[in-house]
């Protein structure tokens, strides 16, 4: 009996092996793949995971070669997946660092095998950060449930919670921020009563409350600087609104802001009358990459919510003696705002070579990752010269970006496929500073990113596993999982 | 003695089979909406990666196996068999568990107790299937007797492994698993692995809470208990007018609604949208008790579910898809795992009519992955829509709103104000503007949005209700003839208010709006 049982067994086991079909009679296409996510020609780390990928088509069988070199790695499956062996892709990329791996797809479609044109993906020996936080939320950032912090190890598929609903009672998180200098020094924020900054000092976590009474919140946006003294937030009064257009949907503005910092080694909080101002709305800060001035972004008050779109904020500078904790006595203005399109900017972030500076555009106010002419540009803090990224936006919003510590890939969320749901996409940046075309987060199914239901909100990269847990998180503040 | 076991055992078998067939003829004819709740209030997608994301979770096996069977609830019969069944599987489950505990005679009584106390917690809207999965697993592995025997010959028990593996695969269900294999070990003074059982029960939730990240207090009940209660014929009531509606049969709704045993907010709301959309809701307005047309209705997180479903439906039926878009987001947002399959039609249709073809198909390419909604799917896709959704969608494309403002909050006025700006011939949106001002018996305001909606664009509305409250706005003002005759083209009405004049607040007016403005 048991006999009959194995026999049959096998011989289910070799008739699926058995029914993938393998190309032949193969017609050649002069076309590129549709391939599903966008992997053509793209610039990749050698320590990135597999680029498992689909194609946008009824497809009976895929059988698809990366190659380079003398290495050789195949998917051959039933569907429209192609889905690489982790072992055997990092055996790729340790041949192709540095060159083109030469990806060659055959497609069952019709009963008719069809060999597309390879395309390429270049392999850059410049590794990339293999953490990567983010926030998972539904795109309705009003109302919000079952949030989740997480990080992803970039290299593989591994993803973990970093801190969850269940540790913080459902209550609203910001997103993870690692320091750029020091990969186990992170926050992030925890909204609401009983809630503030979650610090992790080198595995060591403590909730930090530094919201004075002058202050109209806690603290909205926020850096460290390279130090790790010091903290540089913005606290906002934010106030949601809606469209009335649905191509639009959500719009956020903040009907005061200000700027301070917070001095960990003196538990103090330090602010200057400049970037304080009532009179005006200062957020977005980030420090330099020599922590010797800040800078941040700034709209003429007052705000009238009738006339939102006459939000524009400028790009500006203040000297900052990390010695001393005190301020300069004036304020430049790097890029300055106007009316009209692209004429606010948002979420500054400069290189960790001091070199350059990223940020977003957008026709006004204060939530870029709603505004689909949000783009990116970059800076270049010798010269003044901005480069407008041609390579990397997209007609969807491109924002929320961030630097790798060796300052040769930033990530950002992207709309750019259905314009609602953010995912993270990698653009490699080149000694010269030229720019890539990006490609997003590999994942594990390459259709994961159809069926997912959540933004990824805040990528932000670091080069060590952050040492939180949803129970740490919980104890920190005072409850238990 | 054998035959009377026998003949015992027959007994219990055809009253179960009996009382088996009378709790799905009750669950098909007094709570079909409740079943199709619980298809609607989630999504399984046939999919590999999807059915991944369930082994990251405690008591995999019975939320996968609860949610797919759950997808078939779509269907009128399956919901109540499928509730039925495993009801029964449970109770004789549990019979068969407690047999060698208790008199023989007994467990029958055992099997019809459970079989009811599980049939009470099945009327619950918050009772899933997985819930009685996990209680039928649970119970199932707590029956298997685990030995393995050893060189010597002895054997080795090891039964209490049961319990992580029961936790891993229905939750909660382990308790049960525990409770049975503790028992069994008891009885032949096996005290240890009886401990061993109840050690793994209580430790594996605090073990593994990390790894699922669940606070201890629900993971160890994961994945939820349903409680005992009623049957809520009242939510029943409600759903099937709702259901009613959403499934485009108007006068259905309307007929439940009038129906309803204790009319409400909600029946009403569904009462005058249905009229709305037969245009007819200043015909209606006056005929039903409770005058609730859920435009003073705002939602926000503690917004209950039916309501904001309401909502959704009041401004998809308007035209403004962005609250609509904004309710249905917030609705999935608030459903197990966070989606919701009507939500995600929803959001499908609502992105057709914005013309926002990228989101649209996002939504239609997931509803694809479904077992009831990808010919659905296939019949929206944009560029390939079948004739009657494209109908349908251009219908509702006329209605939205083509003008961009910025709202602080849900105003519905306001939304009303845009929407007829945007397109004056949105007749829904028209008489919901109407209607309101009408319900708060502000003539200025009626009177000034008659004009701007009607008069001025040309297209004066003719419906008895407007026809009466403006001869009260008329007479209020002492307005000249030329006003009169401007306004009131019903010698009917004209006549009508005279005899009111006579008999005012005179029963026999009951209908009219006279009547509701003096005593209502």
């Amino acid at each position: 009996m048991r006999k009959t049982i194995y026999i049959n067994l096998l011989l289910l086991v070799a008739m699926l092996a058995g029914c993938t079909p393998n190309p032949e009679n193969v017609k050649e296409s002069s076309a590129l793949p549709p391939v599903y996510p966008d992997y053509v020609d793209v610039t990749v780390p050698e320590n990135i995971a597999p680029l498992n990928f689909l194609l946008r088509d009824s497809i009976e069988a895929l059988h698809v070669v990366a190659s380079a070199g003398d290495v050789e790695i195949k998917s051959h499956k039933k569907g429209n997946e192609a889905v690489f062996n982790l072992k055997e892709w990092r055996r790729l990329m340790e041949a192709a660092s540095g060159k083109v791996v030469k990806v060659t797809v055959t497609a069952l479609k019709g009963g008719q095998w069809v060999r597309f044109k390879p395309f390429g993906i270049n392999i850059s020996p410049d590794r990339i950060d293999p953490y990567l936080t983010y926030r998972l939320i539904e795109p309705d950032y009003e109302v919000f449930s079952r949030l989740q912090i997480m990080e992803r190890n970039v290299e593989d598929f591994s993803e973990r919670v970093l801190c969850d609903y269940n540790s913080v009672g459902n209550r609203c998180m910001n997103c993870h921020t690692h320091s750029p200098t020091d990969a186990d020094l992170s926050f992030l924020y925890i909204r609401g009563e009983g809630g503030g900054m979650l610090l992790n000092d080198h595995g060591r976590l403590s909730l930090l409350n530094f919201k004075t009474p002058d202050m109209v919140s806690g603290p909205v946006y926020a850096q460290f600087d390279p130090s790790g003294r010091y903290i540089v937030f913005s606290a906002n009064a934010i106030i949601p609104a809606f469209h009335s257009r649905p191509d639009k949907r959500l719009e956020v503005f903040d009907t005061k802001s200000d700027i301070y910092v917070y001095d960990l080694k003196r538990n103090k909080v330090i602010a200057s009358p400049l970037m304080a101002d009532s009179t005006r709305l200062e957020t977005f800060p980030t420090f330099a990459a020599d922590g010797r001035s800040i800078y941040y972004c700034v709209a003429e008050g007052p705000l009238r919510p009738s006339r939102l779109d006459s939000i524009q904020y400028s790009l500006c500078r203040m000297d900052f003696d990390p010695e001393s904790g005190t301020f300069g006595s004036r304020a430049d203005t790097i890029v300055a705002a106007r009316h009209g399109k692209g004429g606010s900017v948002s979420h500054p972030r400069v290189s960790p070579d001091g070199r350059r500076l990223l940020y977003t555009v957008s026709d006004f106010g204060t939530f870029p990752i709603w505004h689909r002419e949000a783009d990116l540009r970059m800076i270049d803090l010798e010269s003044g010269e901005v480069d407008t990224l041609d390579a990397v936006n997209s007609d969807m919003s491109d924002t929320y970006h961030s630097w790798s510590s060796s300052g040769r890939w930033f990530v950002f969320a992207s709309k750019r496929d259905d314009g609602l749901y953010g995912k993270p996409y990698f653009v490699h940046v080149d000694a010269d500073g030229t720019a890539g075309k990006p490609f997003v987060l590999p994942q594990e199914s390459p259709s994961f990113y159809d069926l997912n239901l959540k933004s990824f909100n805040v990528p932000d990269l670091g080069r060590k596993p952050v040492s939180i847990t949803p129970g740490e998180a919980a104890r920190a503040l005072g409850k238990s999982l | 003695m054998k035959r009377s076991t026998k003949s015992y055992r027959g007994i219990i078998c055809i009253s179960g089979i009996l009382c088996c067939v009378a709790t799905a003829v009750y669950f098909a004819v007094c709570y079909p909406s409740h079943f199709l709740w619980q298809e609607q209030n989630q999504i399984f997608l046939n999919s590999g990666s999807w059915i991944a994301t369930y082994f990251g979770r405690p008591a995999w096996l019975s939320c996968l196996a609860g949610d797919w069977l759950t997808q078939f609830y779509i269907y009128p019969i399956a919901g109540p068999v499928i509730q039925t069944l495993a009801i029964a599987l449970c109770s004789a489950l549990f019979a068969k568990g407690i047999a060698g505990m208790i008199r023989q005679k007994t467990v029958g009584w055992a099997l019809t107790g459970s079989f009811f106390i599980l049939m009470l917690c099945s009327f619950s809207s918050s009772a899933t299937l997985a819930f009685f999965l996990s209680v039928a697993g649970g119970i199932g592995l707590g029956l298997i007797r685990l030995r393995i025997g050893m060189k010597s010959g002895r054997k080795v028990d090891l039964s209490p492994l049961l319990v992580p593996v029961s936790f891993w695969l229905f939750g909660f269900g382990a308790l049960l698993t525990a409770f049975f294999v503790a028992v069994s070990e008891l009885k032949n003074r096996q005290w240890p692995f009886a401990l061993c059982a109840v050690i793994f029960a209580a430790a594996m939730p605090a073990v593994f809470r990390g790894a699922y990240s669940l606070p201890y207090s629900k993971a160890i009940l994961y994945p939820g208990l349903a409680k005992p209660s009623m049957p809520e014929t009242k939510f029943e009531e409600r759903l099937e007018i709702a259901d009613a509606f959403y499934m485009r049969h108007y006068d259905r709704a309307m007929q439940k609604a009038l129906d309803a045993d204790n009319p409400d907010e909600f029946t009403a709301f569904y009462y005058y949208l249905s009229s709305a959309v037969k245009d007819s809701l200043p015909d209606h307005l006056l005929r039903y008790p409770v005058k609730s047309l859920g435009t003073l209705t705002t939602i926000g997180e503690s917004t209950p579910l039916p309501v904001i479903n309401m909502m959704n439906d009041l401004y998809f039926e308007l035209g403004d898809m962005t609250y609509a878009e904004r309710a249905a987001m917030m609705r999935n947002v608030f459903s197990p795992r966070n989606r919701n399959v009507r939500m995600m039609r929803r959001l499908a249709e609502i992105n057709l009519v914005s013309g926002d073809t990228l989101a649209a198909r996002k939504y239609l390419g997931i509803l694809d992955r479904t077992f009831a909604y990808s010919g659905w799917s296939r019949r929206h896709q944009p560029g390939n829509m079948s004739e009657k959704a494209e109908r349908e969608v251009v219908s509702r494309m006329a209605r939205s709103n083509k003008k961009d403002n910025i709202r602080l909050g849900d105003n519905c006025r306001n939304i009303l104000l845009e929407l007829l700006e945007s397109n004056p011939n949105n007749t829904i949106a028209l008489d919901y503007l109407l209607c309101t001002d009408l319900l708060l018996k502000d003539m200025d305001t009626f009177k000034m949005d008659y004009d701007t909606y009607c008069m001025e664009k040309g297209k004066p509305r003719y419906k008895d209700l407007y026809q009466q409250a403006l001869t009260i706005y008329l007479a209020g003002t002492e307005a000249p003839d030329e006003d009169w005759e401007k306004y009131i083209v019903s010698v009917d009405i004209m006549e009508a208010f005279r005899q009111y004049g006579e008999k005012r607040g005179n029963p026999a007016f009951a209908g009219t709006y006279w009547y509701y403005f003096d005593r209502q």
